[in-house]
């Protein structure tokens, strides 16, 4: 309790501080961006830390961080105090936009915080990862931070994001292992609120038609609360199908229906036939809707997640820590349409039209997102400077906007390389190029289950928004751009496939990813295309319409009506972008992939779905709200009914689990009429806008199934009166002797530790977990990881022999050898060591000192020559 | 002769007044070498300690961690790189800082007059509490040097000067956040007050833009260039931050009260300011609505001053510059030697003199030993009862206005001797029995480990700076700054055979017994104050050594170290 206060605190203070700066920084968006303080502060907060302490000028200690709070602080009273009434004036009269704000970011931190105490162990995936970095990063005197799973080497990873965790556990004061659930809380909170924010700008400006005057309403701070929903709780509709397989539907010895959809888990028949799936781990094949195919047939598996699974899961990742960072590049994309970046800045030379703030502000936020996600980095950067350029073509018409769009992207992105270049410097990536994907390309079924709650409302936003504007849209020009887009993308990924093939003689490249002789696989990769052709259409249609809606002016800067003919909605318009960019982001990986490791789609898909899902969520959201139009006089109908619906539905759930499936059916059944009822009543009242709202509704609902059967399927059988936020605390319970070893090593001066690393390499074990606790670097940790992150073993080298070696051999010159190469003081010998090696305990009494002792885990500590 | 003498006293603050600027510059020196007087005699805490290593260790270009008093790591690691570590270049810091408040009065002789500025520039170079201060390695010193040259500059219109003060006072510790709350306090308090401060006593203050970014640059590049050393530290710059992190660190752990510390610092060393602070606040009918806002600002400061001062001894030094300030407003005027009239007048003030120095060698007695020692007792109230009827007869007899300035003289000469008194005891005498009282954290004297190692080195077990020590003590800095002449700055606890070890433990690691000798250490003085009894805090009021306890520790050297076994 007391953690999670001092964390809020900490999180408040650096929002508080940084407040002027982000009035500044968004200066066009009616909501002033006060909704993305806590992030905006959390990156200029940690990008000169890290700078600095990367080139010696600070400490990677308390004081440091400090230091650079101190120097935002003083800069923001200067900024301050020229525009101190401005922004009072705002606060007064935006009060209740600054209460929901503030109100929906703790209401989430502590429902999230909550989630995470019922469920709080740092085992299990990946998550010892995300902690041996951030417990790296706290032990490390300086940047980049010491590798904790390899000594002597720094860690290889996008590793901006535990910067600021471990940040934020310095100022807080709590412990690591709280704090890498409170990460998880308030990452959970930064996200909903910055997404609300940025709903709230979209729906502001949205009605006020683009007019100077914008200002936020309370029909407004509602509305835009369906953006945290979509983004955060809406989840894909694997749910609905789970329920349904697990009720007996369509359940019939080999199912047409199940073995067409072919969804992972949904195989078989069910036994159980209840409504709620009572699988082990059954939360989990929902991020693993989609799966690829080879030419031969054999599945492959894709990693398909969206947010709600993320933070379920809770391994603090880099796409989830980018969260509210990249909804900060979004709103400044949306800040630069409205024209918030006009000004002027000279720089060597030449007369910039984008004022200085701003020119230093956009590579740090780029960079950062690069530094956190890397393959983020690419999308934002267009979306902010086609952003920009467009407010540009408004104002000045179409000519020379391409060159100032080349000119944007190359400068923006060179900056945000150098900006962050020792962290460039010192990685070395597990990517190997691009990859064409002849072969693997996303089912439409795989496509609409998992993109359907979104793609739903955006389908009819953009429907009903093209035939209201109809006139004087130019659908020979869309149809020509989707056109074009498709065949530079189709282009690009069969002739780098042919370029593979023959001319770098790298036949066995293609045979090796699809498992046919090579001559076959272009022909045969386009047949089986053209027999699933749905994804790509749905993608097509979506492309025309959005370009339909993006050939008109935008009015920003311009009235509202020029020469007689409508002009585009800013709104529109930048949703029409975050629409294209979603597109982009799934289409693009049904023609290439990234080169890796895994040579598959897994990651590829893993990382750009989850980037379309945000956009989409915003476009959907706001769909949503463009089809309701709440400002409209509802009946009391349309008041009373979506109140019914949601309420029946919330009693579905319990109502099940306590008096059995029939229930279940009854209610379903309920819901059903009542949606049905619903849609009648709206086509009766031939409210055409609302009955497509309504079919929104339904399909939104279908993906509120998920998060309603998965939350109790995580947390399993929570005992409430020992929930705590203790990540370490199982682990503690479990073997206190390796705890108080753990405390031991926390506090004692840093060294190489040597301690067992499983013989299959240990990931997702719980092997290294004494370094990955106590932040002390380790000879060698989880080997596939380590090698994932560096491209291979190069570096891992003979650490693994070699620990074999120092435990098991009796010779102690050959041990004090292996102990003189790697620079070794603390050999740790535990359970784990015992079990892996065939230890040799005496050769350690004898020659080193025993450090500390408990139980049967001991810590020799090597003395100097 | 009352007249010859006042014409002398004019005369004589004539001539001071046109040598002046040689005059102070000699006071200076004086109050330095006083200062500097037995300087490896004064023990020293962990902080002190870990500070004067970590400015070794920046001169020698090691790496260090963060530092609780910048400043002092910022310019005496470039001291150290300069002239090579030493105790008198570890303290000549706090000295020179110490010291260089004597020139202050005479920047504000225009303000001030002449007379208050003799006046107050003796006070400071005699205060018993700036001269600790000045000699140990703490914030208050640094803080309130810095504070009062960074106003006195400000005053003067000297911006880049002031801002290097304002740097220096941003770097100087634990002390200047409180320091900084306590100003603002006073001043909100101060303007409670419903009358404006006349003219005379307003502070005009006028910060022109050009000044301001003068300001701003010196003090910028004061900040970077002094908490990087200089450049030697360039990580030091996160130091920036910690007078906030110092100031916010006890927060997390509340120290106890120790009222009778407090109790024996303020009749010890700090009775004089107290009673003019006493004298102010009546004269300046602090009671009653005041017309002057300064005089009561600095009143509520320093009130505020003695109720911290029971939680952190550092804020005697700002009380007393303060009382003394205060005193030199109050009793600058006063015309000391207008109540010697006559002969008679002469002689009472001689003898009453005389009886206080008797009565107060009376009380030292009494507070050494039992309060049960009657006679002792019946000495010191002979001695008052005597000194009482002696201004009562002449009072009578003759004039009653010279009897109470003649009381009063004694009496104020008896305690400035009192001050003089503390100054050599704090400087010569006993500097462990100041230490002692003043610090929180046990003190270090390295007395008997000094000797036992020197007189290894004369055997010439070993050479200078070659020596070998594990420190296995805690803490560790005290040990290792108390050995640094004998060896290298480290501790490495892993030395396991180390030829010397000091430890906490009687048989520390793998060492054998029978190959070393050993023998034990009685440092790490320290007063539970829980533990004293009235008597023995009414001796400490009378420099009397009070009951301390120590840490044991246990000096290991290989026998090999020996000439025969």
């Amino acid at each position: 309790m007391i953690s999670a206060l001092t964390w809020y605190l900490s999180l408040l203070l650096v929002a508080i501080i940084n407040l002027p700066l982000t009035f500044k920084l968004f200066s066009k968006l009616p909501s002033r961006g006060f909704a993305l303080a806590r992030p905006l502060g959390l990156l200029i907060w940690a990008f000169p830390f890290w700078l600095l302490a990367s080139v010696g000028l600070l400490r990677n200690d308390l004081a440091g961080q400090a230091t650079v709070l101190i120097g935002l602080f003083v800069i923001n009273v200067w900024i301050v105090r020229r525009s101190f009434a401005e922004i009072k004036t705002w606060i007064v009269e935006n009060s209740r936009l600054v209460v929901a704000s503030e109100a929906l970011f703790l209401v989430c931190f502590i429902l999230w915080s909550l989630v995470r105490s019922m469920n709080p162990d740092i085992l299990y995936t990946e998550k010892f990862m995300e902690m041996a970095f951030i417990n790296g990063i706290l032990r490390s005197p300086s940047f980049p931070p010491l590798d904790p799973w390899l000594s002597g080497f720094a860690i290889s990873y996008y590793y901006f994001g535990y910067v600021m965790s471990a940040m934020l556990i310095r100022l807080s004061g709590v412990s690591a292992a709280i704090g890498y659930n409170l990460v998880s809380g308030s990452w959970f909170a930064l996200t909903a609120a910055a997404v609300f924010g940025v709903g709230v700008d979209l729906i502001a400006v949205w009605k006020s038609k683009g007019k100077p005057e914008l200002r936020v309403r309370s029909w407004m701070i509602k509305a835009a609360l369906v953006m945290p929903l979509m983004l955060l709780i809406v989840s894909n509709w694997h749910g609905v199908f789970d329920v349904m397989h697990e009720r007996g539907l369509f359940n019939q010895a080999q199912s047409v229906f199940w073995s067409a959809l072919d969804l992972r888990e949904l195989e078989n028949p069910s036994t159980s036939l209840s409504w709620i799936p009572e699988r082990n781990w059954q939360w989990w094949a929902a991020s693993r809707t989609v799966k690829d195919f080879r030419l031969s047939g054999d599945g492959m598996e894709v990693i398909d997640e969206f947010p709600f699974f993320t933070y379920l899961l809770a391994d603090i990742h880099p796409h989830l820590l980018g969260m509210p960072f990249v909804l900060t590049a979004i709103a400044q994309a949306l800040n630069a349409l409205l024209g918030g970046w006009e000004g002027e800045t000279g720089l060597l030379g030449l007369k910039v039209p984008i004022k200085t703030s701003t020119l230093l502000f956009v590579p740090v936020l780029l960079g950062g997102i690069a530094f956190m996600n890397t393959w983020d980095f690419p999308f934002y950067l267009l979306l902010i400077c086609i952003a920009y350029s467009y407010w540009r073509y408004a104002l000045f018409g179409i000519k020379g906007r391409l060159i100032e769009l080349v000119w944007l992207g190359l400068g923006f992105g060179i900056a945000s390389v150098l900006f962050y270049l020792p962290f460039y410097l010192s990685f070395a990536s597990q990517a190997g190029g691009v990859l064409p994907s002849l072969v693997f390309f996303t089912r439409g079924k795989y496509f609409w289950i998992m993109f359907g709650p979104l793609l739903t409302p955006i389908l009819f936003f953009l429907f009903h928004r093209v035939w209201v504007k109809k006139s004087g849209l130019q659908l020979g020009w869309s149809l020509l751009g989707a056109l074009v887009f498709n065949f530079v993308l189709f282009a690009g990924s069969w002739g780098l496939g042919w370029l593979i093939n023959r001319r770098l003689n790298a036949p066995e490249l293609v045979n090796g990813l699809y498992g046919q002789p090579a001559r076959n696989v272009f022909v045969d990769a386009m047949l089986i295309r053209l027999r699933d052709p749905w994804t790509w259409l749905t993608l097509f249609v979506i492309t025309c319409l959005a370009l339909l809606l993006l050939t008109k002016r935008s009015s920003v800067g311009q009235s509202l009506v020029e020469d007689g003919k409508a002009t585009s909605n800013p709104t529109v318009v930048f949703v029409s972008l975050l629409i294209l960019l979603g597109v982009l982001l799934t289409l693009a990986p049904e023609f290439v992939f990234l080169r890796d490791q895994f040579t598959s789609r897994m990651n590829t898909i893993f990382k750009f779905y989850f980037q379309a899902w945000i956009v989409w969520s915003l476009a959907a959201g706001f769909g949503l709200v463009y089809l309701l139009d709440p400002e409209k006089r509802r009946g009391w109908l349309d008041k009373v009914l979506p109140w019914l619906i949601v309420f029946t539905g919330l009693l579905s759930y319990p109502l099940n689990r306590q008096h059995g499936k029939v229930f279940g059916d009854v209610l379903l059944l309920v819901l059903l009429g009542l949606f049905v009822g619903w849609l009648i009543s709206a086509l009766i009242r031939r409210h055409w806008r609302y009955t497509l709202a309504v079919l929104c509704l339904l399909a939104i609902a279908g993906g509120l199934v998920y998060p309603v059967i998965a939350l109790p399927s995580k947390l399993g059988h929570t005992q409430f009166n020992r929930i705590t936020l203790d990540g370490f605390k199982t682990i503690r319970d479990g073997n206190l002797d390796q705890a108080w070893a753990i405390e031991w090593l926390q506090s004692a001066p840093a060294g190489v530790m040597a301690e067992a690393v499983a013989e299959t390499g240990g990931s997702y074990t719980t092997f290294n977990l004494i370094s990955t606790f106590s932040g002390m670097p380790s000879l060698l940790g989880w080997i596939g990881h380590e090698a994932q992150w560096r491209g291979g073993y190069t570096e891992i080298g003979n650490r693994q022999a070699d620990l074999e070696t120092l435990y098991s051999t009796k010779d102690w010159i050959r041990a004090s050898e292996v102990i003189r190469q790697y620079g070794i003081r603390y050999i740790y010998v535990g359970g784990f060591e015992r079990q892996t090696y065939q230890l040799d305990e005496t050769k350690f009494a004898d020659n080193l000192k025993l450090a500390f002792e408990s139980g049967d885990v001991r810590i020799y500590e090597v003395t100097n020559p | 002769m009352n007249d010859n003498f006042e014409q002398m006293t004019e005369n004589l603050f004539l001539s001071l007044e046109r040598y002046w600027l040689i005059l102070v510059w000699v006071l200076f020196a004086v109050t330095v070498a006083l200062w500097s007087v037995n300087l490896s005699a004064i023990p020293v805490s962990d902080s002190e300690a870990q500070l004067a290593i970590a400015a070794s260790k920046i001169a020698s270009r090691e790496e260090v961690g963060n530092s609780i008093l910048p400043i002092y790591t910022g310019l005496a690691g470039m001291l150290n790189y300069v002239f090579g570590t030493s105790d008198f270049w570890s303290r000549a810091l706090p000295i020179l800082f110490g010291s260089s408040l004597v020139f202050i009065p005479g920047l504000w002789k225009r303000e001030l007059g002449f007379r208050r500025v003799v006046f107050l520039s003796l006070a400071v170079s005699l205060t018993p509490v700036l001269t600790y201060y000045s000699r140990t390695i703490t914030s208050p010193v640094f803080a309130v040097s810095t504070l009062l040259w960074l106003a006195t500059l400000v005053r003067r219109q000297r911006w880049v000067s002031a801002g290097i003060a304002f740097a220096g006072f941003l770097l100087s510790g634990s002390m200047v956040v409180p320091l900084i709350l306590l100003l603002l306090t006073g001043l909100l308090l101060s303007r409670t007050t419903r009358n404006l401060g006349q003219d005379s006593e307003r502070c005009e203050f006028n910060l022109p833009k050009n000044g301001a970014i003068q300001f701003a640059s010196g003090a910028l590049v004061a900040l970077l260039v002094i908490s990087s050393s200089f450049l030697l530290n360039p990580a030091g710059i996160s130091d920036l931050s910690s007078a906030l992190l110092t100031f916010l660190e006890p927060l997390r752990g509340w120290q106890p009260l120790e009222i009778k510390r407090f109790v024996v610092l303020l009749f010890r060393y700090n009775l004089i300011p107290v009673i003019i602070w006493f004298i102010a606040v009546l004269k300046s009918g602090f009671f009653v609505e005041t017309k002057r806002r300064v005089t009561k600002f600095w009143i509520i400061i320093g009130g505020f001053c003695i109720l911290l001062a029971v939680f952190e001894s550092g804020f005697w030094l700002p009380f007393n510059l303060i009382a003394w300030a205060l005193g030199t407003v109050l009793f600058s005027n006063w015309k000391i030697f207008s109540a010697i009239k006559t002969k008679y007048s002469f002689v009472l003030v001689i003898f009453g003199i005389a009886l206080l120095i008797y009565v107060s060698m009376v009380a030292k007695t009494l507070a050494a030993a039992s309060l049960n020692q009657l006679s002792v007792a019946l000495a010191l109230a002979a001695g008052l009862i005597l000194f009482g009827l002696a201004h009562l007869f002449v009072g009578l007899g003759w004039s009653g206005q010279a009897s109470k300035s003649a009381a009063l003289i004694s009496i104020s000469f008896l305690l400035i001797f009192s001050m003089l008194s503390a100054n050599f005891h704090l400087v010569l005498a006993n500097p462990k029995i100041s230490a002692t009282q003043y610090q929180r954290q046990p003190v270090y004297s390295g007395e008997t480990l000094k000797r036992v190692l020197k007189e290894l080195q004369r055997m010439g077990s070993f050479k200078a700076g070659e020596l070998m020590i594990r420190v296995d003590a805690q803490p560790v800095s005290p040990y290792l700054w108390l050995t640094r002449e004998f060896t290298k700055l480290t501790a490495d606890s892993a030395m396991l055979n180390a030829p010397v070890v000091i430890s906490d433990v009687p048989n520390p690691g793998l060492i054998l017994e029978n190959d070393y000798r050993g023998m034990t250490l009685y440092d790490g003085r320290q007063i539970d104050w829980s533990k004293v009894k009235l008597g023995q805090l009414v001796a400490g009021i009378f420099d009397l050594e009070l009951p301390t306890s120590t840490t044991q520790t246990y000096l290991w050297i290989d026998k090999i170290n020996f000439t025969g076994n």
